[in-house]
């Protein structure tokens, strides 16, 4: 294992900043790593590529949604070909998603039983409920759509008069809220685990798949306007805003994330496959060069600005993709190092368990262990009534 | 009152009846011959279909050196200053007197010993589900499949479970994993079915050492404690229990330890937490994260309407 981390291509570009405190208990545990012969304390998420994959379609979905809500409700006539695109869009993924995250259980068909509590415990049942919600309100603002377009659905039709009675306001202020939700409850969900990677600075995580989301719904609705012919310059130039908006963000909170992180624990998004695939494909390409097109094609003509926003937009999605299956795989890695669990789980001052010497002098100092052990077999069981 | 496991590992003998009798009961299949070349556990871990698992931790080596705590020189080891110092003590002891020839060796085999738990040792303990009091299994479930039942431990119904593999990962010891078999998630039951019929659980029945005691935890607690402090009279001070009555976010384990070395010895969290302690400041996070956003995506969006 240690062998894969130990070629540092990025390690001479773009030196990890350092935080001295952990680094130091770091440095203690790898000096005397104590370890059941290296075998990883906790198990690793044996997700397969259908979640990176719903990552990458739900933030699309998430950002598509809560853009064109806001679009819908403040952005005024030049934003049409937005909303427009946006309802289509977001009911595409919203029927792909489940999907995807079915397919990934042990038993497809008991998809069901996660709507069977409601568990705000959970991250993934409420992530559930987000979802089917999301699901039907797309459905209905897409219904509105198809209406209003005459497209599929006849506006004559009994279900395109149901669809444009519906009350639209409540309802695209809805879709945007769910929208957001999703994009940021699947951060909440790694972190809530005891993957080091994930779960230490995992306070990051959610903002930073949120930020993701938004980044890659922006770039999703620039791509489908400029391929559709019907986005107005000026809106797209908005769009492009807030793109890159998102992304300054997602880049903060990266390398907020990177110096929260010992360097032990986020290893395997430093070095290695994953850390390349990190560094230069979700940030480098993904935040940086999308962001420099965007403003070379602001101050470009009309036709240089199309090509290069659709470049912007291709490598911010390639780029928010790279970053989700990264962030996974290299929480995989993280999982299966039992010295990066330790360094999670130390103790702090304080914190520390009564030291064996401090145990012996509580216990009681009489013999009468040999009894309790002898009654093990003598023990009175609850029986079949229980007693809890 | 819940029950629970007290396994004493200074009275294991690594005989892996407990594996096999859990097998037995909960009708696991085998889960393969591989050897695991790293010692005499072939077992490795707790699994879907390993619900007891004996681990070998063996501190010797070719010069009949303790290899311990000692050599990592932190809290742990100067708060004993007991078992593993007085094995380096030992071991320098011979080294000196190895140094002054053959003369000098002949009282080194009574250094060496120093009991079972002395200087050479070899330390096993039988690792279970530790049903916590706030389990991550059971918060992470999105099914609801995975309750607290009557007796007070963490049990997974399986004609709930759809195998979404979440409570795998929520897990602090890396205890419930799927099976791929069948697609759910599995986990000891603490024998639920022997329970419900006022029958010890299975591994506990087969211990022959009583290194695996069932019973009331509270009792079990006050039966370790004073098995802690015996320990101590007899000189074996680095013995003290694990997952009782300590401030950690999982709680007291229904099931839990007396280890004679640091917990990551044998492979448990020093200090485990339960990871939906995480939940409320991510979604807060996730929350203010959501307003900077939409904020800013109005601001740039809301131009049109004012140019309109």
């Amino acid at each position: 294992m240690t062998e894969e981390y130990d070629r540092p291509p990025t390690e001479i570009l773009l030196p990890a900043l350092r935080n001295g405190q952990l680094e130091r208990v770091e440095e203690r545990a790898e000096a005397a790593p104590r370890t059941y012969y290296n075998v990883p304390t906790i198990k690793r998420p044996p997700w397969r590529w259908f979640i990176p994959a719903y990552l990458f379609l739900g933030g699309i979905a998430s950002g598509v949604a809560f853009i064109g809500a806001l679009a819908e409700l403040f952005g005024g006539r030049r934003h049409r070909s937005t909303v427009r695109d946006a309802r289509y869009l977001a009911v595409v993924l919203a029927a792909i998603c489940p999907i995807l995250l079915l397919l990934d259980l042990g038993r497809p068909r008991r998809f069901h039983h996660m709507l069977r509590v409601v568990k705000l415990s959970s991250p993934l049942n409420l992530g559930t409920w987000i979802l089917t919600t999301f699901g039907v309100l797309s459905g209905a603002q897409a219904a509105r759509q198809a209406a209003e377009d005459n497209f599929i659905l006849k506006r004559r039709s009994w279900l395109g008069r149901v669809a444009t009675l519906l009350p639209s306001g409540p309802i695209t202020v809805l879709h945007g809220l769910f929208g957001m939700a999703l994009g940021g409850y699947t951060g909440t969900l790694l972190a809530a685990t005891v993957v080091p990677l994930w779960a230490s600075a995992g306070v990051l995580l959610g903002p930073l798949f949120l930020a993701a989301s938004a980044t890659s719904g922006a770039a999703a609705l620039v791509l489908v306007g400029v391929l559709s012919g019907r986005q107005r310059r000026e809106a797209r130039g908005e769009i492009q805003v807030v793109a890159n908006v998102a992304s300054a963000v997602q880049f903060g909170l990266a390398a907020a994330h990177e110096v929260f992180t010992p360097e032990r624990v986020s290893r395997p998004l430093r070095r290695g496959l994953w850390g390349w695939l990190f560094r230069f494909g979700a940030v480098g390409s993904g935040l940086f060069v999308p962001g420099a097109l965007r403003w070379v094609a602001w101050m470009s003509g009309p036709k240089t600005e199309r090509r290069l926003s659709t470049l912007a937009s291709v490598l911010t999605l390639l780029g928010t993709l790279a970053e989700r299956i990264a962030i996974v795989e290299a929480g995989k890695r993280s999982a299966d190092d039992p010295i990066a669990y330790q360094l999670m789980t130390r103790a702090q001052p304080g914190e520390a368990r009564p030291t064996p010497a401090q145990q012996g002098a509580r216990a009681p100092q009489r013999a009468g262990h040999a009894a309790g052990i002898a009654a093990r077999d003598t023990v009175k069981i609850g029986g079949q009534s229980g007693s809890s | 009152m819940a029950k629970g496991f007290f396994t004493d590992t200074t009275l294991c003998i690594g005989c892996k009846a407990c594996e096999v009798a859990c097998k037995q009961w909960n009708q696991l299949p085998a889960d393969s011959y591989r050897l695991s070349g790293m010692s005499y556990d072939n077992t490795v871990a707790l699994g879907a279909t390993t619900w007891r698992h004996v681990a070998f931790i063996e501190q010797f080596d070719g010069d009949g050196r303790y290899l311990g705590t000692d050599e990592m020189g932190d809290d742990w080891g100067e708060a004993r200053g007991d078992v593993g110092a007085g094995a380096k003590a030992g071991a320098s002891a011979i080294g000196e007197r190895m140094a002054r020839g053959p003369a000098g060796a002949t009282d080194v085999v009574d250094d060496v010993t120093g009991g079972f738990l002395g200087a050479n040792r070899w330390l096993m303990m039988s690792d279970v589900c530790k049903h916590c009091t706030n389990a991550g299994c059971l918060e992470a479930c999105p099914t609801g499949a995975i309750i607290r039942n009557e007796f007070g431990d963490v049990y997974v119904q399986p004609d709930i479970c759809n195998g979404c593999g979440y409570c795998v990962w929520a897990c602090p010891f890396g205890v419930i994993s799927i099976n791929e078999d069948d697609g759910r998630a599995w986990k000891c039951t603490l024998c639920y079915d022997r329970q419900r019929d006022g029958l010890v659980p299975a591994c506990a029945k087969a211990c022959p050492t009583q290194s695996i005691q069932f019973g009331e935890v509270e009792e079990l607690r006050q039966r370790a404690a004073e098995r802690v402090g015996a320990l101590h009279a007899r000189g074996i001070t680095s013995a003290y229990l694990y997952g009782a009555d300590e401030h950690t976010s999982v709680g007291n384990l229904n099931a839990f330890f007396l280890l004679a070395d640091e917990p990551q010895v044998y492979n448990l969290p020093e200090k485990p937490h339960v990871p939906q302690a995480q939940v409320i400041p991510a979604y807060v996070a996730t929350v203010l994260t959501g307003i900077v956003l939409g904020v800013a995506t109005l601001l740039s969006l809301g131009r049109g309407r004012e140019r309109r």
